[in-house]
C-alpha cells in the first residue's frame, strides 16, 4: 500500500450503504465462521419488545458460535460471536459482524442452557466460555447475565473485546470476568483513529479497571505491515501494556491475513486493505522483540 | 430417491404445494428399509452358506473356540445424508425435480438421466433452513439416531444363517466414496456423484461448530444399535489444539475425555503435517473434513480458493505472502 494512500485512506467503507443494511447469508454457508445450530429464534417480537429485551439482556443478537481449542482463551471453549460492532477497523476480517441486526436474536435462557450442556467439557479441558464478535461489550446486559450464570456453574469466563465500550460495564459486571482478551489496536489516539475510527483511551481505562479488580488480561495486537507495524506504534502499545502490570499474562501478536476478504466483496463494502499482504518473518521477529524488551511473554 | 419415486415400493406423491411431506417420506423410507434389510440379510445368508459349502475356512475357524460366537456384520454408509434429508423434509420445503425439467434447470443439469422416464425424480430443490446432523442439534441428531435403530430393528427380526447375532457398523472410510459415485442427489443438498461422508461423520463441510459438537452428535447414536462400531473422523492442524506440544497433548486428551463422556465410541483424529496440508490442496477429496482454526476463524479447508489455502498453509507452518 503506497504511503500517500495510507495518509488519507478512502473512509467510505465506514459509511453504511443500503446494500450493507440487508442481511447477507451466503457467506455463512462457507464456514468462514461457525453457524448458529441448536438455537431456536424468538418470533413475534416487535421492535419495542426487541429493544427492551436487548436492554435487559433477555435476548442477545448472535452471529455464530463454535467450540475450539486454545485460540480464544485457555482450554477447549465455546466461543460465541455477538453481532454488532461500534468500530470499523480497516483490517477487520469479519465485516459481517458489524451490524447487530445481521445476527439472530437468541434467548438468554437458551444460551445459558448451552453453557450448561458443555460444562463438563470445560472442566475436563480447563476451558470455559468466551464471548467475542463483533463487539461483545455492545450487548452488556446479555453477556454479563450469561457470565453471572456461568460463574454460578463454576465455568471460566473470557471476554474478547476492544475495550472501546468501557462505559458500558459496571464494576459488578467486571467482577464476573475471569480473563479478558484485550485488543490494543494501536498505541496513540491518531493512529488508533485511523485504524479503527474510534478512540484509544477507553481501552486503556478498561484494562486498568480489570487490573484493579484482579482480573487477568491477554493483550492482542494485530500486526498489519504499514498500518500498525511502525516501531513507534509498537513501542506505544508496549508502554500501554506496562500500565496493566501483573494482570497482563502475555501478549498475542496476530499477523494480518486475508481469509475474510471475500466477505468485504460479498457485502460490497470498499475494502481499504484489498491488496495488503501479511507480515514477513523478519517483521514478526522485530515486533516480538520489541514487546519482549519490555519484559512480556509474547506469542505470534 | 427410490423411496420417493418408482422402484421397489409405491412412490409417494408431492403435496398440493409441490413439497414432500415429512411423515409420508419417513413412512415410505421405513418400508423401503424393510425391503432393503430383507434383501441384504438374504444376500449375506447366501454368501455365508456358499462360503461354508465351497470354501470353508478351516484354518481360520481352527483358531476359534469350539463354541463359535457368530455375528452377521451389516454396515451402513451415508447416515448423515439420510439424517439431513429427513431433516430437510421436516423443517424446510423440499421440491422434487423431475427428469424432464432437470435438463434445463441451472445447477441441476448433471442430474438429468439420458433415456430415463420424464417423471423420474432426479434431484431436489430445498428452500429454507433445516438443522444439520453433527452440530449438536437434537432435532437433526435424533433423526440419525432413529435411522440407525430402525435399521437394526429390521435386521434383527430376520432369520440369520447358523443363528448368528446380527450386528451393524457405521465405519466405512473408503467405500463411502464409491457409494457416492453410484448415487444421485438428495434433499439434504448432497450432490450426485460426490463421496458420502465417512462412517458416522456429519456431511462433508456441514459441521460448522468444531470437533466437539460433532463428537456430541455422533455420541447420541445408541451403541447397542451398532455393536460393530460407530466412527467419527476429524482432521485438524496442530494450531487448532494449542501453541506447543504439551498444550496440544493435554488439550486433545481433554477433548477426547469430554467426547467419551457424551457417548462417543470411536474417533479417528488426524493431526496434519505441512506435507499433508499441501496434499490437501492437490487432492481435496481426500480431506473433506479438514477444518483449520486460526484466531477468529474456523475454515473448512477444501472450500477455500487455492490462494487462500496456500496462505493458510504458510500461516500454519511458516510465512507466505508477506512483506516487511
Amino acid at each position: 500500500m503506497s504511503n500517500s494512500e495510507q495518509n488519507s485512506p478512502d473512509k467510505s467503507f465506514r459509511t453504511t450503504t443500503r446494500h450493507m443494511l440487508k442481511t447477507s447469508k451466503e457467506y455463512q454457508r462457507q464456514t468462514l465462521m461457525g453457524g448458529l445450530s441448536g438455537f431456536e429464534s424468538p418470533i413475534g417480537l416487535d421492535r419495542r419488545d426487541r429493544i427492551q429485551a436487548l436492554r435487559t439482556g433477555d435476548i442477545g443478537f448472535v452471529h455464530s458460535w463454535d467450540i475450539n481449542t486454545s485460540v480464544d482463551g485457555p482450554g477447549t471453549r465455546m466461543t460465541v460471536f455477538m453481532s454488532g460492532c461500534p468500530l470499523r477497523c480497516q483490517y477487520c476480517q469479519n465485516p459481517d459482524t458489524w451490524k447487530m441486526r445481521d445476527g439472530k436474536p437468541v434467548y438468554l435462557d437458551a444460551m445459558i442452557k448451552k453453557v450448561e450442556r458443555y460444562k463438563d467439557l470445560f472442566q475436563s479441558t480447563g476451558g470455559g466460555i468466551t464471548f467475542s464478535g463483533g463487539e461483545s461489550m455492545m450487548q452488556p446486559a446479555f453477556v454479563s447475565r450469561v457470565f453471572r450464570a456461568a460463574k454460578e456453574m463454576g465455568v471460566h469466563t473470557c471476554l474478547d473485546t476492544s475495550g472501546f465500550l468501557n462505559a458500558n460495564y459496571t464494576d459488578e459486571m467486571i467482577d464476573d470476568i475471569d480473563l479478558c482478551l484485550l485488543d490494543v489496536k494501536s498505541g496513540d489516539e491518531e493512529t488508533y483513529h485511523k485504524v479503527t475510527g474510534g478512540l484509544l483511551q477507553p481501552t486503556i481505562d478498561f484494562g486498568q479497571r480489570l487490573a484493579k479488580q484482579g482480573k487477568k488480561i491477554w493483550v492482542r495486537f494485530v500486526l498489519v505491515p504499514g498500518l500498525t507495524s511502525s516501531e513507534e506504534n509498537v513501542e506505544n502499545v508496549a508502554r500501554i501494556c506496562e500500565i496493566f502490570g501483573d494482570a497482563l499474562e502475555h501478549v498475542d501478536i496476530l499477523p494480518f491475513h486475508q481469509l475474510g476478504r471475500p466477505k468485504w466483496h460479498e457485502l460490497r463494502i470498499p475494502y481499504p486493505l484489498e491488496d495488503q499482504k501479511g507480515p514477513s518473518q523478519a517483521l514478526r521477529d522485530r515486533v516480538k522483540k520489541q514487546f519482549e524488551a519490555h519484559g512480556f511473554t509474547v506469542y505470534v | 430417491m427410490q423411496v420417493i419415486d418408482k422402484g421397489v415400493i409405491d412412490p409417494i406423491k408431492p403435496e398440493a404445494d409441490g413439497t414432500l411431506d415429512f411423515e409420508k417420506v419417513k413412512a415410505n423410507y421405513e418400508k423401503a428399509l424393510e425391503w432393503l434389510s430383507e434383501t441384504y440379510v438374504e444376500a449375506l445368508n447366501i454368501i455365508h452358506y456358499m462360503h461354508d459349502k465351497y470354501a470353508y475356512e478351516a484354518i481360520e475357524m481352527a483358531l476359534h473356540d469350539r463354541e463359535v460366537y457368530r455375528t452377521l456384520g451389516c454396515g451402513m454408509s451415508g447416515l448423515s445424508i439420510a439424517a439431513d434429508s429427513l431433516s430437510a423434509c421436516k423443517y424446510a420445503k423440499v421440491y422434487p425435480i423431475y427428469n424432464k425439467d432437470a435438463k434445463n434447470m441451472p445447477g441441476h443439469e448433471k442430474e438429468y438421466v439420458e433415456g430415463a422416464d420424464d417423471d423420474l425424480i432426479v434431484g431436489y430443490r430445498t428452500v429454507g433452513e433445516f438443522p444439520i446432523y453433527g452440530n449438536d442439534d437434537d432435532r437433526a441428531d435424533d433423526l440419525a439416531k432413529w435411522v440407525v435403530s430402525t435399521v437394526m430393528g429390521q435386521v434383527k427380526r430376520l432369520p440369520v444363517y447358523r443363528g448368528a447375532v446380527p450386528t451393524q457398523s457405521i465405519l466405512t472410510i473408503t467405500s463411502n466414496v464409491e457409494y457416492g459415485k453410484a448415487t444421485g442427489s438428495f434433499p439434504s443438498g448432497h450432490q450426485k456423484g460426490t463421496p458420502y461422508a465417512p462412517g458416522a461423520n456429519p456431511e462433508n463441510g456441514m459441521d460448522s461448530h468444531g470437533m466437539l459438537p460433532s463428537m456430541f452428535s455422533v455420541g447420541k447414536i445408541d451403541y447397542n444399535d451398532a455393536l460393530d462400531g460407530i466412527s467419527l473422523t476429524n482432521t485438524i492442524t496442530p494450531d487448532g489444539l494449542g501453541r506447543d506440544e504439551d498444550e496440544r497433548i493435554s488439550n486433545l486428551v481433554g477433548i477426547l475425555d469430554a467426547g467419551n463422556g457424551h457417548g462417543l465410541y470411536h474417533a479417528n483424529i488426524n493431526v496434519l503435517r505441512k506435507e499433508q496440508l499441501e496434499d490437501a490442496v492437490e487432492h481435496p477429496e481426500k480431506y473433506p473434513h479438514l477444518t483449520v482454526r486460526v484466531s477468529g476463524y474456523a475454515v473448512n479447508f477444501v472450500r477455500l480458493t487455492k490462494e487462500q489455502q496456500l496462505d493458510v498453509i504458510s500461516r500454519t507452518f511458516h510465512q507466505g505472502a508477506v512483506e516487511d
